[in-house]
């Protein structure tokens, strides 16, 4: 119970050490789905609405890549990031758990937004285009239909990535500073190194935690997916 | 010149299903022409060449709106049409209305009619834009004024088909395709649309629509083209021309 009680009295006292932790997740999953959304959006309709040689392989491979395991990810990235590979300086920095969460959720997003953008009746496009649209205006008709599988992306996305662990913990270093200022250490990995040193009251906060801001962010999104009003 | 487009030896294939196999058709100005036919004879697939929403495997398709070949951008964008299914977008009645007419209105328009909108809504009493009075205008030609705010996911499927017509009316197009428009319709809807392609016909503009009811396409055709299994095995002239030339088109946005 020791550790039950440690755990509130964290939350209801939170340290510079909880807080710079959260900001530390936030900001990274945070950039990292800011970049990959714009990015996946425009693939998606480029792979969903296009017609070329080898789509169905690329979705396959899309497909197959969602499921990718992190810690493979984290190993990849960490491999290009190190002084032997092409961008040495990058490794143990935010910069680096960002890059290694974006390769990790761009093809959860690319592959969700897919199925939303395939999930549209191809009537729209026609009707889109009777009307007079050039392909570049059937292609936003028919992602503004596919809007809610959209968030459904970037929840799933933004989910993955700040629950992740083995990358970040991999390429990022979990690195906190003497003062208690987290600087590459995020809610999971400090979860790994809390239990792993004994203090369950504080992992079990941080657990806590990044529970209530998964569930605040789909609330949030739940609520900007009810059906507003046309434009 | 009296025809205003011509579709030459079309062929249309999906995988091994041959759609059209050498379709030879002209439009003329200010006529109504039904395509009659059983379900698979190729109306669609005519309709979608014709359309430019496919490209014929052979053939071409050409269009004269000005007495000279006209482009096939430039075509489209004078042309509409409303398909079998309503396929309307999900957003109110007024956005779908509005559609065609926000793809070519100047961004300030669009822009004065989202702002006039969105101020409406905080109890704004500000006069409707010209946008908001075309889409109206359109609304009440299908007997359906006052529905813009209504949700297009909430229309019965004669509303939702008649929402579809409006749609692609409030564009005045010079040339409306109408593929199967009365097919499952209660008979007042039903009745609503064929009066609206007479009205628009007396405007002297042309319509193309197919149908497998025989005798709509009696009451409503000027000429008939039935088409069989891919191939056009009869043309039916109903009313003979060489009459007096159909009044010129109304200025756009008149």
């Amino acid at each position: 119970m020791g550790s039950v009680q440690a755990a509130f009295s964290l939350l209801f006292h939170p340290d510079r050490y909880l807080l710079s932790t959260i900001l530390v997740s936030f900001k990274v999953s945070g950039v990292a789905l800011l970049l990959c959304f714009p990015v996946s959006a425009a693939l998606a309709a480029a792979i969903a609405l296009g017609r070329f040689p080898g789509k169905g392989a690329l979705k396959l491979l899309i497909r197959t890549a969602m499921g990718l395991p992190s810690v493979v990810v984290g190993l990849l990235v960490l491999l290009l990031l190190s002084e032997a590979g092409p961008f040495k300086g990058l490794l143990w920095t935010p910069r680096a758990m960002v890059i290694s969460q974006l390769v990790l959720i761009i093809p959860l997003v690319l592959g969700v937004m897919i199925s939303a953008l395939e999930g549209v009746s191809r009537r729209v496009a026609e009707a889109a285009h009777v009307l007079g649209a050039n392909r570049l205006q059937v292609a936003w008709t028919v992602v503004r239909e596919a809007r809610s599988g959209f968030l459904t992306a970037a929840v799933a996305g933004f989910g993955r990535a700040i629950a992740e662990v083995g990358s970040v913990l991999i390429v990022g270093g979990n690195i906190a500073w003497a003062d208690g200022t987290s600087y590459t250490r995020t809610l999971t990995t400090a979860i790994v190194v809390e239990s792993r040193k004994g203090n369950f009251g504080t992992a079990l906060a941080f657990g806590i935690v990044l529970l209530v801001l998964v569930l605040c962010v789909n609330l949030i999104l739940g609520f900007l997916e009810r059906p507003g009003e046309a434009r | 010149m009296r025809e205003i487009i011509l579709a030459r030896d079309l062929h249309f294939r999906y995988g091994r299903h041959a759609a059209l196999r050498g379709v030879d058709l002209e439009i003329r100005r200010g006529e109504i022409l039904a395509v009659v036919g059983p379900n698979g004879a190729g109306k669609t697939t005519l309709f979608r060449l014709l359309t430019f929403y496919i490209r014929p495997q052979r053939g071409t398709v050409e269009y004269f709106l000005d007495g000279r070949r006209t482009p096939v951008r430039e075509a489209r964008r004078r042309i509409a049409a409303v398909l079998q299914e309503p396929a309307l977008f999900s957003a109110d009645v007024f956005g779908n209305v509005a559609y065609g007419l926000f793809l070519r209105a100047p961004w300030g328009e669009r822009l004065r009619t989202r702002l006039v909108r969105r101020l409406r809504r905080l109890h704004a009493p500000l006069p409707p834009s010209p946008l908001e009075e075309r889409v109206e205008a359109a609304l009440s030609a299908v007997g359906l004024s006052g529905f813009a705010p209504r949700r297009a996911s909430t229309l019965s499927r004669g509303e939702a088909q008649r929402v579809a017509l409006a749609r692609a009316l409030v564009l005045e197009p010079e040339v409306l395709f109408l593929d199967e428009p009365t097919a499952s319709l209660d008979p007042e809807s039903a009745a609503v649309v064929e009066e609206v392609i007479r009205g628009f016909k007396e405007s002297g503009r042309t319509v193309v629509l197919s149908t497998h009811d025989p005798s709509q396409a009696r009451r409503l055709a000027d000429r008939i083209v039935r088409l069989v299994g891919g191939r056009i095995v009869e043309v039916v002239e109903l009313t003979t021309y060489g009459g007096p030339a159909p009044p010129p088109l109304a200025p756009p946005g008149g």
